[in-house]
């Protein structure tokens, strides 16, 4: 066993062998904790000196100090304020979401509708032409081969 | 050159390496990821392809991708145009996902390949959706000239293509667009029997034979307009695909006698008709469609790809009563072969390096394109983990799983290179003996944990196929049906109020296992040039029993996908009621093992299709 080796492909789709996973996982929190913290920080001060906040910019130091300290002294803290600042952005943006795109799709895909519809123009062509025997079409001809850099 | 394809974001997302025009590697993400049809950017099969080839970080000289997201987008946006108000849900949940990731797809490829170390080249490569279906049919066939017919649910507009491929060159000439489409149709008749869109589609295919085509004139009167030439028009006032979340309205629950069939609920008369009437319907358009191909190209060989081509009693319709002299289908003929036909049509089309064909043997490989895991690898393992096994020889390890099967054990087998593509060929299979009347049952209920009405296909000797099954051809890739011969048939009387599992046990042929309620079977044949170690095991089977056939199904239960690895393998072993695992040269019995312990209900982690 000491002595075995597991091939680059056999490591890249089945690290059995890895025992340093965890490890690896662990050693990676105080980056997260303080890439967060930093975001937190920046946060802050954009309260503080340009909204002229006091109390806010208080607690999300106070969060970022735990944040930091979790990632180092309590793992499981830290993947609970990590999970709960995941689900907390979500729902955010859910809310966010449905705030701009409501306005948006009835404002913009109503009206453009609206104009399809006056100018009987269907662009998903619902209905066969008069007497069409076929509803094959022809494919457009190959474009030039530096098209395909295209993603359209 | 090292031209690595990719195909994701919409299901079975997966990556295939193309090395100076030859086939190296390919595998869906979801054997990696264990999440079945996993769309996501494949970054594990990116990261085994790349592994196998043994290429250096800065030694991919292009990556393609199967489909032009844009025009994907712009047909999506003039598709909310032509609904609105409709479709706002259907919006709000397509469009973040949009803005997130698909509009931004070289950098998301750029971005995963270089968190894994590799360079991403200058040259990026988008071919279409359907041109990626067409080479992954044509290309690696062995055909020298061939016409294609690719079809599926939709890519970018099309969603059918005609077209010709000849030397290494590739011309769609036809299409038919969005919203008319015929995996489109095929889907909305899944989800209104209760099943899983993009996934339970052959188990309605499995279902049909139960059935009658009494609502084929329903289809054909309301539905879809069919042309003489295989084209066809869906009649959208019954489809809710255009707006809304579901594949159907009210107006299809009006027409086909109440609501959709709720999953997991019992299956009724009435879904059995509708399988049955909707793969009429299916396989006339289908032939239809064969013999437009035949007429526009004049080819006497025909290449097939796309979701509906892994419809295998079409595919059976069209090689028995079709007008082609040979067929071929892309064993992934689903999204997850756009990966490997991006790829190839970068390197004959847009490299336009040549290609050659002897029309006898395809490029494929036999789909064994996937991770192997060495007998020295195995060991480690297994010792690691104290599990009990027994090492076999080469030359009774054939022997032993045969002689297994004949005392009606049930065996997992995890040997040499995975599979591409949504069937097990013997490298990742669970295998049974045919000849039993409760095999089916068995394996459907205490080890697949699936529905009881699906049937099983069987692998047979390549030279044996002839004596069991209506066959001409080779079928390596279990995409054919055909029926099993007259004289090995049973043909007893189907009582009116029998149960469907009563039915199911009927026993229906010598090889009562592999033979679904219309005598039919979904036939593998296994030719020792292409898998020594599978064929083996059959011929041993044979020698023992006469019968040169087993069961084959994949290794997996229900909502999981095939197994890649040995630690995949055991733990659907220890999971189910296998009786053994042969992974490699070892065999492990279920008896000898410790007892299976799993922190989680591993049950509820799967997604049931």
């Amino acid at each position: 066993m000491e002595d075995f080796q597991q091939n680059h492909v056999s490591r890249t789709v089945w690290p059995w062998m890895d025992a340093d996973g965890n490890a690896a996982e662990s050693g990676s929190l105080p980056r997260r904790a303080a890439v967060q913290a930093v975001i937190m920080c920046a946060i802050a001060s954009v309260l503080f000196f340009l909204l002229h906040h006091h109390v806010m910019p208080v607690i999300i130091l106070v969060l970022a100090t735990i944040v930091v300290l979790s990632a180092f002294f309590a793992p499981a803290l830290f993947h609970g304020i990590d999970r709960f600042g995941k689900a907390l952005g979500q729902v955010v943006g859910i809310i966010l979401t449905w705030m701009l795109l409501i306005p948006f799709f009835y404002i913009c895909f109503t009206v453009g509708r609206l104009l399809l519809v006056v100018l009987k123009v269907d662009p998903m062509r619902r209905k066969a032409e008069t007497g069409e025997d076929t509803c094959w079409v022809q494919h457009p001809e190959r474009p030039p081969l530096d098209r395909y850099g295209k993603r359209f | 050159m090292n031209i690595l394809g990719i195909s994701a974001y919409y299901h079975d997302a997966a990556a295939a390496l193309v090395q100076d025009g030859k086939i190296v590697a390919a595998a869906q993400e979801e054997r990696f990821s264990r999440r079945k049809h996993d769309p996501n950017l494949p970054i594990n099969a990116i990261s085994y392809c790349l592994a196998e080839g043994g290429v250096d970080p800065d030694g991919i000289d292009v990556v393609t991708f199967y489909d032009k997201p844009i025009t994907k987008f712009e047909r999506i946006l003039q598709t909310y145009f032509s609904v609105a108000p409709k479709g706002f849900r259907s919006f709000v949940m397509a469009l973040p996902i949009w803005m997130k990731e698909k509009l931004w797809i070289p950098y998301q490829i750029e971005g995963a390949l270089e968190d894994h170390g590799f360079k991403m080249p200058k040259d990026l490569i988008f071919t279409e959706h359907h041109e990626s279906h067409a080479a992954s049919a044509f290309f690696p066939s062995p055909f020298e000239s061939a016409a294609i017919l690719t079809l599926d649910g939709v890519g970018e507009w099309a969603t059918s293509t005609l077209g010709q491929g000849s030397g290494n060159d590739l011309n769609i000439i036809k299409q038919i667009r969005f919203p008319h489409s015929l995996g489109l149709l095929y889907s909305a008749f899944t989800y209104f029997t209760g099943f899983r869109v993009n996934s339970g589609e052959y188990k309605l295919m499995g279902l049909a034979p139960y059935g009658e085509p009494v609502y084929v004139d329903a289809i054909r009167d309301n539905l879809i307009d069919i042309k003489a030439d295989g084209s066809f028009l869906l009649n959208m006032e019954y489809f809710a695909y255009l707006d809304g979340l579901t594949m159907t309205n009210e107006r299809f629950d009006a027409l086909f006698d109440g609501p959709p069939r709720k999953p997991e609920t019992e299956i009724s008369r009435r879904e059995m008709d509708l399988a049955r009437s909707i793969q009429v319907v299916t396989e006339d358009i289908v032939m239809l469609m064969a013999h437009e191909a035949r007429k526009q190209t004049g080819e006497k060989d025909l290449c097939l790809a796309g979701g509906v081509a892994l419809n295998c009693v079409a595919n059976g319709k069209i090689l028995r009563d079709g007008p082609f002299e040979n067929v071929w289908i892309q064993p992934a003929a689903g999204d997850a072969g756009g990966a490997l036909g991006s790829a190839l049509f970068a390197w004959h089309v847009v490299k336009q390096q040549p290609r050659t064909a002897d029309n006898k043997t395809d490029s494929m490989r036999g789909s064994y394109l996937g991770p192997t895991f060495s007998d020295d690898e195995v060991e480690q393992f297994l010792s690691a983990r104290e599990y009990p096994a027994r090492r076999l020889s080469g030359e009774e390890r054939a022997g032993t799983i045969a002689q297994l099967l004949d005392e009606q054990n049930v065996v997992g087998v995890c040997q040499g290179r995975m599979e591409f593509g949504p069937r097990a060929l013997g490298n990742r299979s669970i295998l049974g003996d045919p000849r039993s009347e409760k095999m089916q049952s068995t394996l459907n209920l205490k080890i697949k944990h699936r529905e009881s009405f699906r049937p099983f296909a069987p692998s047979c000797l390549v030279e044996r196929a002839g004596e069991y099954f209506e066959l001409d051809s080779p079928s390596p890739y279990m995409l054919l049906t055909a029926q099993v011969r007259e004289e090995r048939c049973r043909h007893d009387e189907v009582p009116d109020d029998i149960t469907m599992r009563d039915r199911v046990n009927m026993v229906r042929s010598d090889l009562p296992a592999i033979t679904h309620v219309d005598h039919s079977a979904r036939v593998q044949t296994v030719d020792r040039s292409v898998n020594p170690e599978y064929y083996d095991i059959i011929k041993e089977f044979e020698e023992r029993t006469g019968y040169g056939v087993v069961i084959n199904t994949s290794f997996n239960v229900r909502g999981e996908p095939i197994v890649c690895t040995p630690e995949d393998a055991y733990a659907c072993f220890m999971r189910t009621d296998m009786d053994y695992l042969a992974v490699g040269s070892f065999l492990l019995s279920k008896k000898d093992q410790p007892p299976w312990d799993e922190k989680k209900d591993w049950e509820q982690s799967l997604v049931l299709d």
